[in-house]
């Protein structure tokens, strides 16, 4: 069977075009639907699964400050005074006069009938020297 | 519509504004179904990979770059790869090489009878149907969407000299494929109409 020439295959293809197919009725209807039901989701999608893009140096920067904020986080603290004023209880002197009986005035014992012989020589001299600021300068 | 437009409402599609989706959609969906219709010959295949077109779209507005090309020409592209998939799917990755069987009988497609078909536009989709699926993309962009080459080549990731062959010989295909009803339609009325000026 010889095949077709340009001319009949143009005619043919002219008319396929004429009659373009069509979807059913309601189809747009599904995909406005299908949009909208994605549609939060998608949002909700975005927000976790964001990246951010950071240049190195930035980068770098940011962890560094990260490293020193978490080191100065955990260092023990020192201890924290508190300073508080207490109300000290107010002590009152009392002076009391009372007259008391003078002592018996003892008489001079036997302080006087000490001699040489309750002098004894000693076994080893210390000698100290005292002496006042005013000789060291 | 003017692309600065559609870029704006790209926009605020991907910003979820329906108004702005169901705009895009309007302008670009019977485009779209038809050549999502007669990549795949299914209509309900041709609507559920037009929608993931436009879902796409919206979901990677990035992804469309207009110095590159319109936005139609864009979905174009991503409705011709899903058709792609789905035919890859369907376990046809054979029939994507340009170089098929051309022995390979053209009518033994389903639904693809010849005789039983009547309508023109249901021959012609027969036909398309037993073409290479990158000999049809070729010939459907460029005979029923009348797209210019290089938009084609863009389009399909090819140059355009590669379109050009594979137009040629997909019209060589239609040409023997489609023969056989141009003849039982048309050879009988010219022969009537031959007949009744003899007698």
């Amino acid at each position: 069977m010889n095949p077709l020439n340009d001319d009949q295959l143009d005619e043919l293809l002219r008319q396929a075009k004429a009659r373009p197919p069509e979807a059913r009725p309601g189809w747009p209807a599904r995909v406005l639907a299908e949009y909208r039901q994605q549609r939060v989701p998608m949002l909700w999608r975005r927000v976790m699964g964001a990246r951010l893009r950071i240049p190195i140096p930035a980068a770098a920067l940011a962890a560094a400050l990260l490293v020193l904020l978490g080191a100065a986080l955990h260092r023990p603290r020192p201890p924290v005074i508190e300073v508080r004023e207490v109300a000290a209880p107010v002590v009152r002197e009392r002076v009391a006069d009372r007259d008391c009986a003078a002592a018996p005035v003892v008489p001079p014992t036997q302080t006087a009938e000490l001699g040489f012989k309750e002098l004894r020589p000693v076994r080893e001299i210390k000698p100290r020297v005292v002496r006042s600021i005013q000789d060291d300068q | 519509m003017a692309s600065q437009d559609e870029a704006a409402l790209l926009a605020k599609a991907a910003k979820a504004s329906s108004e702005a989706f169901l705009a895009l959609f309007e302008a670009h969906r019977e485009a779209i179904f038809r050549l999502a219709w007669r990549l795949t010959g299914r209509q309900d295949v041709a609507e559920d990979l037009t929608q993931e077109s436009f879902l796409r779209l919206v979901r990677h507005p990035q992804r469309f770059d207009a110095g590159r090309g319109s936005l139609r020409q864009y979905l174009y592209g991503v409705v011709r790869n899903l058709a792609r998939q789905h035919w890859q799917a369907q376990g046809r990755e054979a029939a994507l090489d340009d170089n098929g069987d051309d022995a390979a009988p053209l009518w033994a497609v389903p639904g693809g009878d010849p005789v039983a078909a009547v309508e023109v536009a249901g021959v012609v989709q027969a036909a398309l149907a037993a073409l290479p699926l990158l000999q049809r993309e070729a010939l459907v962009l460029f005979e029923l969407e009348e797209l210019p080459l290089e938009e084609i080549a863009a389009i399909v990731g090819a140059d355009v000299g590669t379109v050009k062959s594979r137009l040629h010989r997909a019209r060589e295909r239609l040409r023997r494929s489609l023969a056989p009803y141009w003849n039982q339609t048309r050879e009988p009325a010219r022969k009537g109409v031959s007949d009744e000026s003899t007698e």
